[in-house]
């Protein structure tokens, strides 16, 4: 087992000692049965809460109502636990010291930032999966979805919005060293692209469009292809400040 | 003898404020060498800065022929490296901690495990099976150690081991240490004097980020002194009120007399005076100072 496996392997035990493979397993599972179940019981609900004698003529829920709340839940929910879950990847370590002695013995930097990447991106693809594979299970259950367009690449806009934020997440939290490092560089960045969306040019290339224009895919007016470009930038955003990473790590005085 | 480290002109600064101001230090191998000096005085600013976790302002390290350059260094394949608070990954024990080390200096599977047993035998926590976060601070001192030893390093740097340790605690890794210098040159730094006058075969002391003397212990001890002690086969009262007409400074100290004679004139008339008087010599020896003497007159 060379060194990058046997950190990889360090980063997977803590983790699971530290009740993050629990957390992501319950949360998403948790939001993977929440979405259509939302849908289900909505109207219901607004039969039972309005007032006596009230009419509401409600739309029968369909299997786009189901991924609806899947595209407001996960990314609202989920993508917010899971970063602060994974808030602290490298200032516990920085902060505690626990690394010192790990480096001096020849462990690379870049092993270290590659490796807790690589870890919380098994996560991400863990909690996407799960709430992914619940969703479809379920609504397909209730409802037929041979209707909804590109589904699977609706749900990869969102995983690969989310390997941005990790990416951002571990960058910032190198950098200031601190527990809140990491989260307030990621809002900051989310923030930035919110102020960037008020500009419709900026549709084109703004990584939260792949966020926002999820029901337009899975109801087919927008196809993979219009999307592309923001897909590829985040992608490569993703790459590129993991460089940053390394390098910043490369410098930093422990 | 062969220089397992040597540190030529090194400064180092934080800003404005200048740690360390042209450090030299040539530590030989197969040897304990302490590295004295107060809270603050720059040794773990040095210490880092032999690990490649600090850039030099100025200067050179070389370690075993390598030399120490900032982040990834390959010098670090001959340190093995023990911090004054070492800090482990609480989830694990002893033995699975020293494998994820054993895996990250790239050692091969066979010769894991029984090195790994060897240095927890030699730590005294080859029992221990329960997690590091139950461990004193003690325990965890001599799993640095057994960490620090696990690649057979040609020098182990250990930052202030005993500095939190009680009296049992202190002996225990003074005891480590001096049998690692079988196969290792031992560095360590230290605030407490008697710990390096312990073990310590060389010493060299940091103040205000200079190195102010360093030498073998045994050379440090008996310079400047200039103090014999004598005992004789008459009681030692009796020796001092015959030679107390005498031009000699002497004292009485534990039934012993101590006489300074600093220069080979005073010590030949000395003995001139006790054949005159005869008076015979049952032993005579150079007093040596505690280190911490040495330290206190040095500081002035």
């Amino acid at each position: 087992m060379n060194q990058w496996f046997g950190f990889l392997k360090k980063e997977w035990f803590e983790s699971v000692k530290t009740y993050k493979l629990l957390l992501v397993i319950v949360i998403f599972s948790i939001l993977g049965i929440l979405n259509p179940f939302t849908a289900k019981i909505t109207p219901t609900l607004f039969e039972q809460f309005m007032p006596e004698g009230t009419f509401v003529n409600l739309p029968e829920p369909t299997a786009l109502d189901s991924w609806l709340q899947f595209y407001k839940n996960v990314p609202q929910m989920g993508l917010i636990v899971f970063i602060l879950l994974f808030s602290t990847m490298m200032s516990k370590e920085l902060e505690k010291g626990t690394l010192v002695i790990l480096l001096t013995k020849g462990l690379h930097r870049s092993t270290v930032i590659t490796a807790k990447f690589f870890m919380a991106l098994c996560y991400w693809t863990l909690a996407i999966a799960l709430s992914f594979t619940i969703t479809y299970a379920y609504t397909a259950y209730y409802w037929d979805q041979s209707q909804l367009q590109h589904l699977l690449f609706a749900v990869s806009c969102l995983y690969v919005f989310g390997i941005l934020l990790l990416a951002v997440t571990l960058w910032g939290n190198t950098l200031f060293a601190t527990p809140y490092g990491g989260t307030l560089v990621t809002l900051l960045v989310v923030i930035a692209f919110f102020i960037a969306a008020i500009f419709p040019k900026s549709a084109s290339w703004n990584p939260l469009e792949l966020l926002t224009a999820t029901t337009q895919l899975l109801t087919g007016e927008l196809t993979p292809s219009d999307l592309w470009i923001p897909y590829i930038i985040t992608l490569f955003a993703a790459i590129l400040v993991v460089l940053l990473t390394m390098t910043h790590f490369k410098r930093k005085l422990l | 003898m062969t220089i397992v480290v040597q540190i030529n002109g090194v400064t180092k600064r934080f800003g404005d404020h200048e740690v360390l101001k042209d450090i030299h230090l040539h530590i030989p191998e197969h040897t304990v060498f302490g590295f004295v000096g107060a809270n603050g005085s720059g040794k773990t600013t040095l210490m880092k800065c032999m690990l490649g976790l600090l850039p030099l302002n100025a200067g050179s390290i070389t370690i075993a022929g390598e030399s120490v350059t900032f982040g990834e260094t390959k010098s670090n394949q001959y340190v093995g490296y023990l911090p004054d608070v070492p800090e482990f990954y609480p989830f694990y024990n002893a033995t699975q901690y020293l494998e994820l080390c054993a895996v990250i200096t790239n050692m091969t599977k066979s010769e894991r495990r029984g090195r790994i047993q060897e240095l927890l035998e030699l730590v005294g926590l080859a029992d221990t099976t329960s997690f590091i976060s139950t461990y004193s601070r003690g325990m965890k001192q001599r799993l640095g150690i057994a960490q620090a030893l696990l690649n057979r390093p040609k020098l182990l740097i250990c930052d202030e081991p005993t500095s939190a340790l009680d009296p049992a605690g202190r002996a225990q890794i003074l005891s480590i240490l001096q049998q690692a210098k079988a196969e290792t040159t031992v560095f360590f730094s230290t605030h407490i004097v008697s710990d390096a006058e312990q073990i310590c075969d060389h010493v060299a002391m940091l103040h205000e980020g200079t190195i102010i003397f360093q030498d073998e212990l045994t050379n440090l001890k008996q310079r400047i002194t200039g103090e014999f002690v004598f005992t004789f086969t008459i009681p030692v009262a009796e020796a001092r009120d015959r030679l107390q007409n005498t031009p000699f400074e002497m004292k009485i100290d534990s039934d012993q007399l101590v006489v300074s004679l600093p220069d080979e004139s005073k010590q030949l008339a000395f003995m001139q005076e006790l054949t005159t008087q005869k008076i015979l010599i049952q032993s005579m020896q150079p007093k040596t100072r505690l280190l911490e003497q040495l330290v206190l007159e040095v500081l002035g």
